[in-house]
């Protein structure tokens, strides 16, 4: 290259040294110009600024929920009561059960109570014989306000006119036949007070409203709640006398200081009525005699293994019986009593397309379940081919698929 | 040959000047953009909860309560814990049969907060019903759906609970 071009070439270098300085210069400048600019357009004040990045952030979490396929946020909160919905008083059975033990209803002054009065002691004599035992007078009361109600559905609309609504008292259960949880607890608990029995209410309200009854037998406390018993065109008495344990499972909690301590199991219905099996295969054998006699609920016991937590063996055994769909059938579980050394449960059969089973759980395998050899005597038992899988997610197995 | 190195440095500055300009522009587009993508800019939307709720269809949904009716304005403490003052609209959809669960609310809070939590209660609360009272409607409860379009907040219990919501977030577009 001669000396000119080299010249030439270094000016020409020069030059675009001096272009390309001045052009990021004048980008930059511009740039600040415009961020200044937008800046000065998009001030927004802090409590908008928390607005937008607490938006934001929500929408990330939207987004990531997204891409994971499944909620990272647990919609269904802790309840911490700011929602409760209708709370409804609890009726006073005082003038009436006081006319009932003295004969004379002349204080009487509300024609409400005159009438629950008449109906009550029509009630008692055709369900109380002598020579019942408390239990059984307690059963009585139990399956006669059972079959003698219906549960008022408006109570789970979201807004309902209320305002002749009389399902929370016991006027609602003789004179209309529909009842709510309140209804039922007020009921029962008049026909115990008129029989001598003691009883007393549970109205639980921090989680939403529910009411159901104590009941002394034979010395001992219970919890019995009918409204709750699962049952359909007979009782199940899902909740017939069970102990604390059964009933504080978190959904309506109550204060264990103003009520009695219920621990016993002995007048338990479904300890009482369980058949004892050897072992958790024998449970296809028993549902098929349950389907064949047309039993609507059936009632076992299986001891709890040596070394195994029998809370994790009844959680097991409520898993296991409520993932069974067969032939238009599903089987549900009664609460599992856990009664020391075994654990006593009800299956109730009934007919439906839904599968109501609960998928919530994860618990080892107290047990020590072979669920192929568990499948085999399915199979064998019903005659079909059946295949049992524990996985939780995806348990709607029917038995007419392999 | 000093000519020469200096034509090789010069070169070789200018190669380096040129690619810091490319980036500077590059730099300078992404910054002239920044400050626009700070900017958030919501749906301006003029549609109220009552035009959207009414034009959705639901299985069972055959009442509703809007936002300044007498209904809604009564029984929002009871639904959602909050007064109806704290709003500044809102809406629910639901069955006048206590056998089904489904549900559709939409809230507007005046402040203009979130309501994801009121609706998160609402929803535990009628899981806990439901679980108890009527069973068979638990899982549409558990699948329910609570999502944010435009300045609303909206819960949906439905077995169309995907449809639904995909159809409100177009109506708010």
């Amino acid at each position: 290259m001669t000396t000119a071009k080299k010249i030439l070439t270094i000016a020409l270098c020069i030059t675009c040294l001096a272009t390309g300085m001045t052009g990021c210069a004048k980008n930059k400048d511009s740039s600040d110009t415009k961020a200044a600019n937008s800046s000065s357009k998009t001030e927004t004040s802090d409590s908008e600024k928390i607005k937008e990045l607490s938006d934001n952030l929500e929408k990330l979490e939207n987004t990531l929920s997204d891409i994971l396929g499944e909620d990272i946020n647990n919609y269904v909160s802790d309840v911490d009561g700011n929602v409760n919905g209708e709370i409804h008083p609890i009726y006073d059975d005082t003038a009436v059960v006081e006319a009932y033990k003295s004969g004379d209803d002349s204080k009487l002054t509300d024609d409400k109570d005159k009438y629950i009065l008449k109906e009550l002691k029509k009630a008692v004599g055709e369900i109380i014989k002598d020579g019942m035992s408390e239990y059984d007078k307690e059963k009585a009361v139990y399956d006669y306000v059972f079959s003698q109600t219906h549960f008022n559905d408006d109570f789970l609309v979201v807004i309902s006119d209320d305002s002749d609504d009389e399902s929370y008292n016991p006027y609602g259960f003789f004179h209309d036949h529909i009842t709510i949880c309140v209804g039922n607890a007020t009921t029962v608990k008049l026909f115990f007070a008129v029989l001598g029995i003691e009883s007393k209410i549970i109205h639980s309200t921090e989680n939403g409203e529910h009411a159901w009854n104590v009941v002394k037998i034979d010395g001992k406390w219970y919890h019995v709640d009918v409204t709750f018993d699962g049952g359909d065109e007979a009782p199940d008495y899902a909740y017939f006398n069970v102990p604390d344990a059964v009933k504080d499972d978190g959904s309506y909690p109550w204060n264990k200081e103003d009520f009695p301590a219920c621990t016993a199991t002995d007048d338990c219905y479904i300890c009482k009525n369980a058949k004892k099996l050897d072992s958790v295969y024998n449970i296809p054998e028993r549902i098929k005699k349950a389907m064949s006699d047309n039993e609507s609920a059936i009632y076992m016991s299986l001891d709890v293994p040596e070394g195994a937590d029998s809370v994790a063996v009844a959680e097991q055994v409520t898993n296991i019986i409520s993932s069974i769909y067969i032939d238009d059938c599903y089987f549900s579980s009664t609460p599992v009593i856990d009664a020391g050394n075994k654990v006593s449960f009800g299956i109730s059969v009934s007919t439906s397309g839904d599968d109501d089973s609960d998928n919530s759980y994860d618990t080892d395998n107290a047990l020590g379940v072979d669920y192929d050899k568990l499948s085999k005597a399915f199979s064998d038992a019903l005659g079909i081919d059946y295949e049992y899988e524990p996985d939780y997610s995806d348990n709607n197995i029917m038995g007419q698929s392999l | 040959m000093f000519l020469r190195v200096l034509c090789v440095i010069t070169s070789a500055l200018t190669v380096l000047t040129t690619l810091s300009m490319t980036s500077c522009g590059a730099d300078s587009s992404i910054s002239s953009k920044a400050p626009e993508s700070a900017v958030t800019s919501t749906a301006d939307n003029d549609k109220t909860a009552k035009d959207i709720l009414s034009a959705i269809e639901g299985d069972h949904m055959d009442a509703s309560a809007f936002y300044g009716e007498d209904s809604f304005t009564k029984n929002a403490e009871k639904l959602y814990g909050i007064e109806a003052d704290k709003l500044s609209d809102g809406g629910i959809l639901y069955s006048s049969d206590g056998n089904y669960a489904d549900e559709i609310s939409m809230l507007k809070m005046a402040d203009g907060s979130s309501a994801k939590s009121q609706l998160s209660d609402r929803l535990s609360y009628r899981l806990n019903q439901y679980e108890n009272y009527k069973p068979e409607e638990t899982k549409k409860i558990q699948a329910a759906k609570i999502f944010q379009a435009g300045d609303y907040w909206v819960l949906v219990i439905s077995d169309n609970a995907d449809e639904i919501s995909d159809e409100i977030t177009d109506m708010m577009k």
